[in-house]
């Protein structure tokens, strides 16, 4: 057959499969910018973080766990209820018709689009107060596992023992998976504090913080998809894509300044004024923060992979520069062990296949970017890698990724093996 | 609707966002759709996107380029939002075996429903951003390659290679349609 045949047949696939025409509906996208506008009045209000505490109060009724089967688990809430106020949306506001006419006069939008700050709430907390229970133990993990039961179920954070795979705590009240679930999560370095980001809607994501020890209502920061922590505790970095267009900008804050449900964007330093280099937008999918050199690497997709490193010591390499390649592809994500050291773990799916993904293990020198030594596969093609990101621990080269009642317990870079979580 | 687009350049156009929308909405939903393989995102990709450029107008630096912004900003979206839906998927898999998925994904979408079609759509989804880019706006648009460089900020050269190199891998399925 040849190119133009096989070209033919593509356009024939893809037109058919396109779902057809739309109908636009100016009136579902005026409500939907009165919410975004009611949306940054309420966080201007710091009502953002009662909301959650609400919303989350009607959905979490786990307290304790016990050593089964972590998919068998059930949520004691209303798993119905779960799905509308995960991450902290409020309800759509009222809808008179009045038409959004002259949004940018808005007072309550901030022409400028970076800083959709919201006023600092009142509260008696002081300055970096943020979340913070007992330690977590060095002999466990935090994982994101899902719940069954429910097409649009719930995730959970909790604190698995990694050396028998039970999980032995709950952390964090339950997040709909709707619209996408749990992005991100940091364990603090003191390993008392846990922030995670949060899928809201197909635009939004916010970060929260809890503490490690129980469970508890989370704190919201502000948006966020990627969250790193450095490696003093003193900072966190998000990834944010502020107005929905693919452009994530990197931002630090300082956690020692900031207040919990006062995110202002002002105390935030932008290293990364916006993802463009040479004019492809840089995705930025994963931050690991490392010491003791404060590099700050972003794992991005684009024409395969690029491991982008911030010397966070030296603000003049905050651009573009420092960027180098490497190419794994195709790969749909990418983690650092919390060493910021090789190796590297592709999640990487066989796309002649559904569901089939392999795990592989990719050595990456961190100065040249360029792969070392052979990926490691995994040790089968698996239906698909479950759960949501891997966690790694603290011990570098050991990271786990949940498939249903089992974790894959990848021992970089010599060997993997797989392990029952569950009995 | 109109707003002048607020920007320190003074030779950025106006934009009318409801005009763009009703304009470019359905083809822009299409193309989401072949982007996320899920027409209910498709739609909350482009509705979420119009309304944040409803509350704030985009910039755009000659009407010329409306066309290409919207489907980047699109495809860009898209990619967000796969980040989610991926998500979302590897939580509902968990919940499901492999034959249980069968049923249920054909429930999803009527637009695919012959495996070898859903198998090139799949692989489609899931080459590297940038050849899947390509693909959609050079057979599905039908957009030149010059436009397609365009819109993508690269070269021509490397929107051939895009597509070269994402049609042999698509080929082997492509040979298997009937």
């Amino acid at each position: 057959m040849s190119v133009d045949e096989h070209t033919e047949r593509l356009r024939t696939v893809l037109h058919e499969a396109d779902g057809g025409p739309f109908e636009p509906d100016v009136a579902d996208v005026r409500a939907r910018a009165r919410h975004l506008v009611e949306l940054r009045r309420r966080r201007r209000a710091g009502l953002a973080v009662a909301a959650v505490a609400a919303s989350a109060a009607v959905v979490f009724g786990l307290t304790q766990l016990t050593g089964d089967d972590p998919v068998q688990q059930v949520v004691t809430g209303d798993p119905d209820a779960a799905v509308a106020p995960d991450g902290g949306e409020e309800p759509d506001p009222v809808d008179e018709p009045e038409p959004v006419d002259e949004p940018s006069e808005d007072p309550a939008v901030p022409d400028d689009a970076t800083v959709p700050d919201p006023a600092p709430p009142e509260t008696t907390e002081d300055a970096g107060a943020w979340p913070a229970g007992e330690p977590l133990p060095a002999e466990q993990i935090v994982a994101v596992v899902a719940e069954p039961g429910v097409e649009e179920g719930l995730q959970r954070l909790v604190a698995v023992d990694r050396t028998t795979g039970e999980i032995v705590a709950d952390l964090a009240p339950g997040v709909g998976d709707s619209e996408g679930g749990i992005l991100d999560v940091a364990l603090a370095p003191d390993r008392r504090s846990i922030w995670y980001a949060v899928s809201t809607s197909a635009c939004d994501s916010e970060v929260r913080v809890v503490g490690a020890s129980s469970p508890a209502e989370p704190v919201v920061l502000g948006p966020g998809a990627d969250v790193a922590v450095s490696p003093d505790g003193t900072r966190l970095a998000v990834t944010v894509d502020t107005d929905c267009d693919g452009h994530d900008q990197l931002r630090v804050v300082d956690l020692a300044g900031s207040r919990p449900g006062a995110l202002v964007f002002d105390e935030w330093d932008e290293l990364v004024a916006d993802g463009e280099a040479d004019g492809l937008i840089i995705w930025l999918d994963h931050l690991t923060w490392v010491g003791p050199d404060e590099l700050l690497y972003q794992v991005t997709l684009e024409d395969g992979v690029q491991l982008q490193r911030h010397d966070l010591t030296d603000p003049s390499l905050l651009t573009a520069g420092g960027v180098i390649v490497v190419s794994v592809d195709p790969l749909e994500h990418g983690w650092m062990t919390p060493g910021g050291s090789a190796p590297w773990v592709a999640d990487q799916c066989v796309i002649h296949q559904e569901g089939s993904c392999a795990i592989e293990i990719v050595g990456v020198d961190l100065d040249t970017g360029q792969p070392v030594g052979t990926p490691i596969p995994s040790p089968a093609v698996v239906t698909n890698i479950a759960g949501t990101q891997p966690v790694w621990t603290t011990a570098p080269g050991e990271l786990y990724a949940w498939q249903g009642s089992e974790a894959l317990r990848l021992d970089a870079p010599a060997s993997l093996t797989w392990v029952d979580v569950a009995d | 609707m109109m707003a002048v687009v607020s920007t320190q350049d003074r030779s950025l156009e106006a934009v009318d966002v409801e005009s763009l929308y009703r304009t470019h909405g359905s083809e822009l939903v299409r193309l989401a759709t072949l982007a996320t393989g899920d027409r209910d995102q498709a739609e909350e990709v482009v509705q979420d996107l119009f309304a944040r450029w409803w509350v704030r107008p985009p910039t755009i630096d000659s009407p010329e380029r409306t066309a290409a912004f919207l489907r980047v900003s699109v495809l860009n979206a898209c990619r967000s939002g796969f980040r989610r839906g991926a998500a979302r998927e590897r939580a509902h898999l968990r919940l499901v075996t492999s034959d249980e998925r069968a049923p249920a994904l054909a429930a999803e979408t009527t637009a695919v429903r012959r495996e070898s079609e859903r198998a090139v759509l799949r692989a489609v989804r899931t080459l590297p951003r940038s050849q899947r880019d390509c693909v959609l706006l050079r057979y599905w648009m039908d957009v030149t390659e010059a436009a397609t460089a365009e819109t993508l900020g690269i070269s021509v050269g490397t929107v051939k290679s895009n597509c070269h190199r994402a049609m042999k891998r698509l080929a082997p399925l492509l040979e298997g349609l009937r």
